[in-house]
């Protein structure tokens, strides 16, 4: 298992919708699990990862880049525990989380 | 009468189960994937964990009626039960048998103990029949939901049994050793568990609705779950020496009928149905000529 | 432990128990009081007919003898592995036998299993599981799995299942690790007929296992998790 942790300066969206946390996704082979929280982080979005695949960092950090760009979040936590889920599965949970979160 | 489309039980995740099954925005998560209660144990493994260690519990309602609802992940390791996963479920029991809601509504979806966590696993699978019992005996009613990917089965097969009534689609399977399991110590000859048919004749939702066990027969429909969950709502009967006696009465009869039956075909020609006609019939049609 | 032994070495003021085929039953003295014995025997599989069979005496024992406690000797190799038996709905007889044991609890008799044997997996949690306490006796073996059919489903080499089994009680056979889990609440070595005299007198039918897991290091998580879920 590999534990991976990103920050990124987030953009001018923060969670309207009062829920105290959403969860896409499962962790079953393929796929992933993300929890996503409202959590006051200055502005940024934190990202904390535990996957059964390591050495691909920049994968994930390319991933989570395109997400904020698409999204604009800001002051979100994601964990994520992820079973070997491809690029598309993670940023289909990601936008999946915040939807529900946003 | 307006047709909704199907939303599948089977193919949903437990989250989504309960958000289907329960009144809107009524359900409030218990130790929720916040708190990263994760099992202690698959990390020796190098295994992947889950927030929740695949088990959702929490309070809502059902038509306005407080009830507590737990609803295994089958996704996860097989909705298999480890420490913190059976804790969880035990611990909601227990609340029930103190705070006495309409009913527990158990969402069963596992394959059995986890091998990783089998000694906790096991264990932890009677500490939730015991509290199953209790919670029967403070008079609320605890009813079971079969219908998802993994079945029923080991120490799931026999806890959801201890329910006062189960609700199950077609594709529900309920027994106590997985075929695979029999197929391994017992030999192909014993059961072959590939043959999906020949798995869900014997250890499927309808033949243990026709033999009394699973007492409301539904399609893989949400909303059909849920109506038929209602419909169930009503105090838990005490145990008595009557109607124990009553229960081994019909199991014993049972045996008389039935045992020495090799296949359910046998068994449903015996109850007077065709046996070629019960797996293509719907819940609604198998419901109407079940024999009482 | 062969039966007849422990049957001496847990009543020495005497025991009428008679055993059929598989099946053990009768009454003993113990501190000079009745108790009901009801056990299993001779490598016994835990099927649909046994089910019926232990439930009808044990539902005997609850109408004929109020109160009285209710010694249940285990030892079986498990459930019955036969597609008639599941095809008849197995779970529901062995639930069926658990609600008598819990019938003959709300009814005020004490259940105590008695481990001398074999006690696996369905068998043990259809007999033995459900009791008030449960101890174990030399020669008692508990098991969920081999190791090796383990090591094949989780596709972990069994050398470092074995390596991990040393280190950790959740997973491997054997009464030491069920009882560091909460799962037994006493080892016994000797002595049974006082010890269980003194497990009868002790007030308790709640399910404290989960404590007892906690203080004995086995199951580290499951009681703070079951308080804070209860509330």
């Amino acid at each position: 298992m590999e534990h991976l942790s990103f920050e990124f300066d987030g953009g001018p969206n923060a969670p309207k919708s009062g829920k105290p946390y959403s969860v896409a996704g499962v962790v079953a082979s393929s796929n992933l699990e993300v929890l996503a929280q409202p959590k006051d982080l200055g502005g940024k979005v934190r990202f904390e990862v535990s996957t059964t695949v390591a050495h691909f960092e920049e994968a994930w950090r390319a991933v989570f880049a395109d997400f904020i760009e698409r999204s604009q979040p800001r002051d979100v936590l994601f964990s994520i525990n992820d079973f070997a889920a491809i690029p598309p599965v993670v940023s289909l949970r990601l936008d999946q989380a915040w939807e529900a979160l946003a | 009468m307006k047709l909704t489309p199907r939303i599948s039980f089977y193919e949903a995740s437990a989250r989504q189960r309960v958000a289907g099954l329960l009144d809107a925005d009524s359900f409030r998560e218990i130790l929720p994937p916040t708190e990263q209660r994760i099992s202690p144990h698959l990390g020796m493994f190098d295994a992947p964990v889950a927030f929740d260690d695949g088990v959702v519990v929490g309070e809502g309602t059902l038509e306005g009626k407080e009830v507590y609802i737990f609803a295994q992940e089958g996704k996860f390791r097989g909705g298999s039960l480890g420490e913190v996963h059976a804790a969880k479920i035990t611990g909601l029991l227990r609340r029930a048998a103190i705070r006495k809601p309409a009913a527990v509504l158990g969402l069963f979806d596992s394959g059995g103990v986890r091998l990783e966590e089998a000694n906790a696993g096991e264990i932890g699978s009677t500490e939730i029949m015991r509290a199953i019992l209790e919670a029967q005996r403070a008079g609320v009613p605890v009813i079971g939901l079969l219908g998802g990917s993994c079945g029923c089965f080991g120490g799931s097969g026999i806890t959801s049994s201890c329910c006062d009534a189960l609700i199950a689609s077609e594709e529900a399977r309920l027994s106590v050793s997985g075929p695979e399991v029999i197929e391994t110590v017992m030999g192909v000859e014993a059961f072959d568990s590939r043959d999906r048919a020949l798995v869900w004749r014997t250890t499927g939702g309808k033949n243990r609705f026709l033999f009394g066990k699973v007492a409301t027969l539904v399609d893989d429909h949400i909303p059909a779950f849920r109506m038929a969950a209602v419909a169930l709502i009503k105090p838990s009967e005490p145990l008595s020496v009557e109607s124990l006696r009553a229960e081994r009465t019909r199991l014993a009869r049972r045996i008389e009928d039935y045992g020495s039956c090799t296949d359910a075909r046998q068994v449903w020609a015996r109850m007077g149905l065709d046996a070629d006609r019960v797996p293509d019939m719907t819940a609604a049609e198998l419901t109407a000529v079940k024999p009482a | 432990m062969e039966l007849p032994i422990l049957l001496d070495q847990l009543f020495p003021e005497g025991h009428r128990v008679a055993v059929d085929d598989w099946l053990v039953s009768g009454e003993a003295t113990l501190g000079g009081r009745p108790v009901a014995v009801l056990g299993t025997t001779n490598d016994v599989f835990i099927g649909i007919r046994e089910a019926v069979a232990l439930s009808d005496r044990l539902l005997d024992i609850v109408e004929k003898s109020p109160g009285i406690p209710i010694i249940m000797l285990v030892d079986n190799n498990g459930q019955r592995m036969a597609l008639d038996e599941e095809l008849l709905v197995l779970p529901e007889y062995i639930a069926h036998l658990l609600r008598a044991q819990q019938l003959a609890r709300n009814n005020g008799h004490k259940l105590i299993s008695v481990v001398y044997g074999n006690s696996i997996a369905g068998g043990f949690i259809a007999f033995g599981m459900l009791a008030d306490r449960i101890v174990s006796v030399p020669g008692a073996e508990t098991s969920v799995m081999k190791l090796e059919a383990i090591a094949r489903v989780t596709k972990m080499p069994l050398e470092k299942l074995q390596d991990l089994a040393k280190q950790v009680s959740v997973f491997a056979p054997g009464c030491e690790n069920f009882f560091r889990m909460g799962g037994l609440h006493e080892m016994w070595t000797d002595d049974f007929s006082n010890r269980l005299q003194k497990i009868l007198a002790s007030d308790d039918a709640q399910d404290i296992r989960a404590s007892l897991g906690n203080e004995r290091g086995g199951r580290k998580a499951a009681q703070a998790v079951i308080a804070e879920v209860r509330g």
